[in-house]
């Protein structure tokens, strides 16, 4: 079984070593907004084709962390990575020659709540593969339907393409967004607690499609549901006031985890 | 000596509410709906006072032919002042529309959050919109009409509504393009594509809407001024389609020649009819038109 690699900053120990290729790899990151530093000297690595749970009590960083991970943390008014790496494959996110687009592009993000655009059903789910010229204009619908199918919507909206997606439900318009993710065809998925706005239904299909995911891309998913990072992920980074606490193969963090806080926040009695 | 503390039976029915609370609300209750009713009495009064006044005299021919009698406006119609009003405003929006809302884009989308320029630009666009319409009428005529030499006709005009009309529009579409959800931004831009892509197919189609509205009260203020265009655009008589290079009529100053001259007064009212009837007639379009991009 192959686990992962974690190197703490203040003690420097491998509390795992990992076998099996790396997807992520961060090095020192640590990331704030203007004066507040939100992530303090983060380091670990993400594995390939596995989904990798992020969890942590809240305002912990979660959220910024994986924002660091696409770039898009610097969307955010004065949000920036101060120091540190994060390498993608190999690749520095923050290389001179990078665009932030290109690395959008490659990982894409499923935030918490569900924004659809104010377009139809079909532009929604081609609006960055359009733009990044990923499918024609004249083979739209047959490239549409490729990504509803995957998330489970096609038959739910086959007659309603050329609707407005704002009255979808809660759960429809999270699968409408993974497919607009997936259609931009991305290298890893990341999800920011993508079931936090959804009935247990709903939840349960959106961590089927997690699962699904999992055979084709690096996915990390925030969650702050405790079960649901059990259900879904084989690794878990269990972060706490902007530092990783502990890292490992999520039965391992779960059966016995290392740290005081990591057990108390399992059993319920923290965060 | 203890209070005694009697065992009161459970009271009948529904407990009392606080009586001078009540009596406040039902105050409140009062100046509403009197506030309310003098808000919807004001403008109706204002309509159906025209309606009385001008209707004898709206007939098909007021509206197709040219002013005539003596003094000049006492008979005949008010075709040209119709013709030259919606010229100008037409003109003044192509150049004031693009540009606000050109502007507002820049602001909101492109500008530095939270830049000092932005803010001075906006102080600035507010103190324009605050200036009163006769000081944009003396600043195309001192400019335009002197300086660029463009005498007094219906490009002058044209441009100074439009530069009246600009502050308007461009705070308004700045408030629209802020009002749409940062989330909204977010997602679109983390798909990796450019910002003027989120902002042409994501922003602009959510703040339509409120740019409709500011744009169609920026129109309406500069359709009804006599101010800004009495020194650089309208004269007393003009007939024909409106050209570029020649002074119009306009149904504001139209009003003001009939009205000052002693003509009949019953030509005003139903000018000034004219004027508010289109006005309504355009916000009833610009409704309908928002009810269906809503959609
Ligand atoms: N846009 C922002 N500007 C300034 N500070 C921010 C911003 N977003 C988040 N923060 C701060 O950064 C810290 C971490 O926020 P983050 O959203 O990453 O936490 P989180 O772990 O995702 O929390 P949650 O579980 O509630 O989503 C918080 O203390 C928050 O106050
Ligand atoms: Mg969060």
């Amino acid at each position: 079984m192959d686990s992962l690699q974690l190197l703490r900053k203040d003690t420097e120990v491998e509390i795992a070593t990992a076998a099996g290729p790396t997807a992520f790899e961060i090095d020192e990151l640590t990331a704030g907004y203007r004066e507040r530093r939100v992530l303090r000297g983060i380091s670990c690595c993400i594995p390939e084709r596995r989904v990798t749970a992020i969890m942590g009590p809240s305002g912990c960083g979660k959220s910024t962390l994986v924002k660091a991970l696409n770039r898009t943390l610097e969307l955010m008014p004065g949000g920036a990575v101060t120091s540190g790496h994060v390498r993608f494959r190999g690749a520095d996110l923050h290389g001179p020659a990078v665009d932030p687009r290109a690395v959008r592009r490659s990982l894409g993000i499923i935030h918490q709540q569900p924004v659809p655009f104010p377009m139809s059903i079909l532009e929604n789910v081609v609006f960055g593969a359009r733009f990044h010229a990923i499918c024609r204009r004249a083979e739209r619908e047959a490239y549409a339907r490729l990504y509803l199918e995957k998330v489970g919507l096609w038959t739910e909206v086959k007659h309603q393409l050329h609707e407005s997606a704002s009255r979808f439900s809660g759960g429809q318009q999270q699968r409408l967004c993974l497919a607009r993710t997936l259609a931009n065809q991305p290298q890893a998925v990341l999800m920011d607690e993508p079931c936090s706005a959804l009935d247990p239904y709903a939840t349960r299909r959106i961590e089927e499609h997690i699962v699904e995911l999992r055979d084709e891309y690096p996915v990390i998913v925030v969650t702050h549901n405790v079960g649901q990072a059990r259900r879904i992920s084989d690794y878990v980074l269990f972060m706490v006031d902007g530092q990783l606490i502990e890292a490992g193969p999520t039965a391992q963090v779960f059966e016995a985890p290392q740290s005081q806080l990591a057990r108390d926040f399992i059993s319920g009695r923290f965060g | 000596m203890a209070a005694e503390i009697t065992q009161a039976a459970p009271a009948p029915g529904f407990l009392p509410l606080p009586c001078g609370a009540m009596r406040s609300d039902r105050a409140f209750t009062v100046i509403a709906w009197g506030v309310g009713l003098v808000g919807l009495v004001l403008p109706l009064g204002i309509l159906g006072f025209l309606l009385i006044e001008g209707m004898a005299r709206l007939s098909w021919a007021f509206l197709t032919e040219a002013p005539a009698g003596f003094p000049l406006g006492s008979a005949g119609g008010i075709a040209p002042a119709i013709l030259g009003t919606l010229a100008l405003v037409a003109i003044g929006l192509g150049v004031a529309l693009p540009l606000g809302v050109a502007g507002a884009i820049g602001l909101v989308e492109y500008a530095p959050e939270d830049s000092p320029w932005v803010r001075v630009m906006r102080f600035g666009a507010e103190c324009l919109a605050a200036v009163p319409a006769i000081v944009y009428g003396l600043f195309g005529y001192a400019v335009l009409v002197v300086l660029f030499r463009l005498q007094i006709s219906l490009i002058s005009g044209a441009l100074t509504l439009g530069l009246m009309m600009l502050p308007i529009i461009l705070i308004g579409a700045e408030e629209a393009l802020r009002g749409v959800e940062r989330s909204l931004r977010e997602a679109a831009l983390s798909l990796g594509v450019s910002r003027f892509n989120v902002v042409r197919r994501v922003i602009l189609p959510k703040a339509l809407p409120g740019i409709l509205s500011v744009t169609l009260l920026a129109a309406g203020h500069a359709a009804g001024s006599a101010a800004p265009v009495m020194f650089t655009a309208s004269v007393a008589f003009a007939r024909g389609t409106p050209a570029l290079d020649a002074p119009v009529m306009t149904l504001p100053s139209h009003l003001y020649y009939v009205v000052s001259e002693g003509a009949d007064l019953e030509q005003a009212y139903a000018t000034a009819l004219v004027l508010v009837v289109g006005l309504l007639l355009a916000n009833g379009c610009a409704a309908l038109l928002k009810r269906r991009l809503a959609r």
